[in-house]
């Protein structure tokens, strides 16, 4: 049988005879034991969910992240790249195979949950609830596989770490997929069982789920992208800007309406496209490894004229911060970051956050800097907690010291830390201008420092893979 | 480094470096097809990496690797299926039986499935672990473990085997099994590069040493190829009796040097030329003296890489 041999040998492994009679009879147990004590269909659904979340989220979250660093701990992981197996095969291979024993244990407590309703049911909703438990389990699973792939790029050599921390952004997307985090959408009113999209009015409880499976999709899809690059195959970021694209389509979706309500005279349709790109900037930022050997094959393919290399080794936050550039342009005369997010609207209160140019240009800016900043730390000799430093850094001047300086009546000192106009074109755009550049020159001399010694960028040929 | 001759692998510029050390330097050589190439260098060499950039591993800055017509950093996938590599920390599925690792090593290396048990029990025969097949990986000795291991390396039949240092940790005997099998893989057409500090067994079956020192060949050639025209032999002479004139009686010869005599047992070096041997010969002959053994010194591997390196080191 041409099975996927990947799948295969996770199967062999984690369904043995002994695991396959053991997980119905201590479900069984449990399921049976509730029943007893309580006599009530009720408690024993109850408890096939709490076992689904607990088997399937959970646990399926820790089994995903553990897929591939199980591999490298156990000295398998150069055997399988050595493999003639492509990223799609290896890829659902490993999130299916090593989830696999979970989905057997998690579909007994899925079947007694949806065996035992709470009142009677159509087959169509119990279907729907099925289709959201599955997806809940899956979008946890898949980001946690992805999110070790991605750490595993950036250290190989951990493991427990990185499994930790992929399980945590699974659980966090599972919370998220699953509307956990709807309070932080301004026009997401958990008192309507309907919401605007678009102009359409959609039910929270479909979009909920058709944005769970999309978001799951997409989930899959940067494991896949992650492990091609894990097997060396040439990626270009055409992926990534697809999903930038989607992300601004899909953010644009509930705030079009809300804008067009607000009536703020002007065009305002770039204001989510600009918010995410800027996300997807520091998401690409601090997710990929900043290996200054990299960069330099990067530079080197630049000089070179090797467009399809130079393509396949660009880093994330390049394109995003590109389309931070397109939209910030396109906002040239738009209206403000303000109106927007009320969050944005209520934070320094005397400080003008409406429609500013001024603003436009200090916010790639001080973007700018912040790269330069994170680039600089990873580009030094200790480049292993250049992240988390950098991280520290930034939160300290976004955060502490602006505040600082609003509390201190210094009205207009925020704008040396913050893209917001305080009154004037040129108090807004020289700070940042300063810092930007500054910047800049520190992480080129760090760069001559880091590259000194090595072949000059252009001396040797690089290698042409287009 | 000139022009690489085309073979079984070739390899062109290479350039590969890690942050602040660049561990490979325009590394270029070819090897033949059906030889087994002894990779030596000091710890840090840069051994592994050349391993690994030829295994497609890690993508290099500069530089191409062509094995079997195919440039494995553009077409890894189907590179793999005509390399094996077992790397120096490798690992196994402890709880897959011997029979079910092999047969999935040959399924992910794209054998067909009408093949692949047939692929293994083969594989596991010239390994010499074919009465163990239905044994889990994890009850092995660590010296079945590497035979496993090296199996499944091989179990698709690749033309080329690269091997990090596949020998540490083996008994002795261990070790002149996987010679033998080494052999035997060579001679059914297969071309094997291996790497390991261990000299002395590598002369038991290479047929070509490759040093590589700070990044960069330093030398490589077949060691039992013919002398180049101005290449110079170490020979050594033994006599059945002490006599002091030995030294004396050599150093009078034109065209010798590093004479080292004790008067029973000398040495020295000479152009690698058959008649000035001779010539020499028939002097201490003529001499009277009582000469039992006279011929070239026959350099291990070991002492060649000595020579190397040591050379390297003290012109350093």
């Amino acid at each position: 049988m041409n099975l996927n041999p990947e799948l295969r040998r996770n199967l062999w492994l984690q369904l043995t005879p002994q695991r396959l009679v053991a997980a119905p009879l201590v479900l069984g147990t449990v399921f049976a034991a509730v029943w007893l004590v309580f006599h009530d269909s009720d408690k024993v659904r109850t408890a096939a969910t709490w076992a689904f979340y607990l088997i399937a989220v959970l646990w399926g979250t820790k089994r995903a992240a553990e897929s591939v660093a199980e591999e490298v701990s156990g000295g398998t992981w150069d055997g399988q790249r050595m493999s003639a197996l492509g990223a799609w095969t290896m890829s659902w291979g490993k999130l299916v195979g090593g989830t696999s024993f979970i989905w057997y244990a998690a579909v007994i407590c899925l079947l007694v949950r949806e065996a035992t309703p709470t009142l009677p049911t159509l087959l169509s909703v119990l279907m729907r609830d099925a289709v959201l438990l599955l997806g809940t389990a899956l979008i946890g699973q898949a980001v946690a596989f992805a999110a070790s792939l991605m750490f595993l790029r950036r250290a190989p050599a951990a493991r427990r770490l990185p499994v930790t921390l992929s399980q945590i952004l699974g659980l966090l997307a599972v919370i998220a997929g699953t509307g956990g985090f709807h309070w932080l959408n301004p026009v997401w009113r958990s008192d309507s069982s309907l919401v605007n999209w678009w102009g359409w009015s959609i039910g929270t409880d479909d979009l909920t789920l058709a944005s769970l499976w999309v978001f799951t999709a997409w989930a899959a899809v940067c494991g896949y992208r992650l492990m091609r690059a894990e097997l060396q195959f040439r990626s270009w970021p055409w992926v990534w800007l697809s999903f930038a694209v989607f992300l601004m389509v899909y953010v644009e979706g509930f705030l079009s309406d809300r804008l067009r309500q607000l009536d703020l005279g002007r065009p305002s349709w770039w204001l989510a496209p600009l918010a995410v790109a800027v996300v997807l900037t520091y998401a690409g930022l601090f997710a990929e490894g900043k290996d200054i050997v990299r960069y330099r094959w990067f530079a080197a393919a630049l000089r070179g004229g090797a467009l399809s290399r130079a393509l396949g080794l660009l880093p994330l936050w390049l394109p995003a911060f590109a389309l931070v550039l397109l939209a910030a342009g396109l906002g040239q005369g738009g209206t403000g970051l303000g109106a927007w997010h009320p969050l944005l609207g209520t934070f320094l209160p005397d400080v003008t956050l409406t429609p500013s140019t001024s603003v436009l240009i200090a916010l790639p800016l001080f973007m700018l800097r912040d790269i330069a900043l994170v680039l600089y730390l990873n580009f030094g000799g200790r480049s292993q907690r250049a992240d988390l430093g950098a991280f520290v850094y930034l939160w300290v001047l976004y955060f502490p010291l602006p505040g600082i300086a609003y509390s201190l009546g210094l009205v207009t000192l925020p704008s040396v830390f913050l893209p917001v106009d305080t009154g004037g074109a040129l108090s807004t755009i020289v700070p940042p201008l300063l810092e930007a550049a500054a910047m800049l020159v520190l992480l080129r001399r760090r760069w001559r420092v880091a590259t000194r010694g090595a072949l000059p960028v252009g001396q040797a040929v690089p290698r042409q893979m287009d | 480094m000139g022009s690489v001759t085309p073979g079984m692998i070739q390899v062109e510029g290479l350039v590969f470096d890690y942050p602040g050390l660049r561990a490979l330097d325009d590394v270029s050589f070819a090897v033949e097809p059906a030889t087994i190439t002894a990779l030596a260098g000091p710890n840090g060499a840069g051994k592994s990496t050349l391993l690994r950039c030829m295994a497609a591993l890690a993508t290099p800055f500069a530089g191409r690797v062509v094995v079997d017509g195919l440039d494995v950093h553009e077409e890894p996938r189907a590179s793999h299926r005509r390399m094996g590599f077992l790397a120096d920390f490798y690992g196994l599925y402890d709880d897959l039986s011997v029979r079910r690792c092999l047969e999935y090593k040959a399924a992910a290396q794209g054998v067909a499935a009408a093949l692949r048990r047939q692929l293994a029990e083969r594989a596991a025969k010239r390994m010499n672990i074919d009465e163990r097949m239905e044994q889990k990986a994890g009850t092995l000795s660590r010296g079945l473990r590497q035979r496993l291991a090296i199996a499944q390396a091989i179990v698709h039949e690749p033309r080329v085997l690269l091997l990090d240092e596949p020998a540490s940790g083996l008994d002795p005997e261990a070790r002149a099994a996987l010679a033998g099998v080494l052999r035997a893989l060579r001679q059914d057409g297969m071309t094997i590069i291996v790497s390991s500090h261990i000299l002395a067994e590598l002369q038991d079956y290479s047929t070509h040493m490759l040093i590589v020192d700070g990044g960069r060949i330093v030398e490589h050639r077949a060691l039992d190829a013919e002398m180049p025209a101005d290449a110079r032999q170490r020979v050594v002479v033994v006599l059945a009796a002490t006599d002091p004139r030995l030294g004396e009686i050599l150093s009078r010869q034109e065209g010798l040097t590093e004479i080292d005599s004790d008067g029973m047992r000398a040495g020295f070096v000479m152009a690698a030329d058959a008649d000035r041997r001779q010539a020499v010969l028939r002097a201490l002959m003529d001499a009277g003296l009582s000469v039992a053994e006279f011929g070239l010194e026959r350099q291990s591997l070991q002492d060649a890489y000595l020579a190397r390196i040591g050379r390297k080191g003290e012109g350093a």
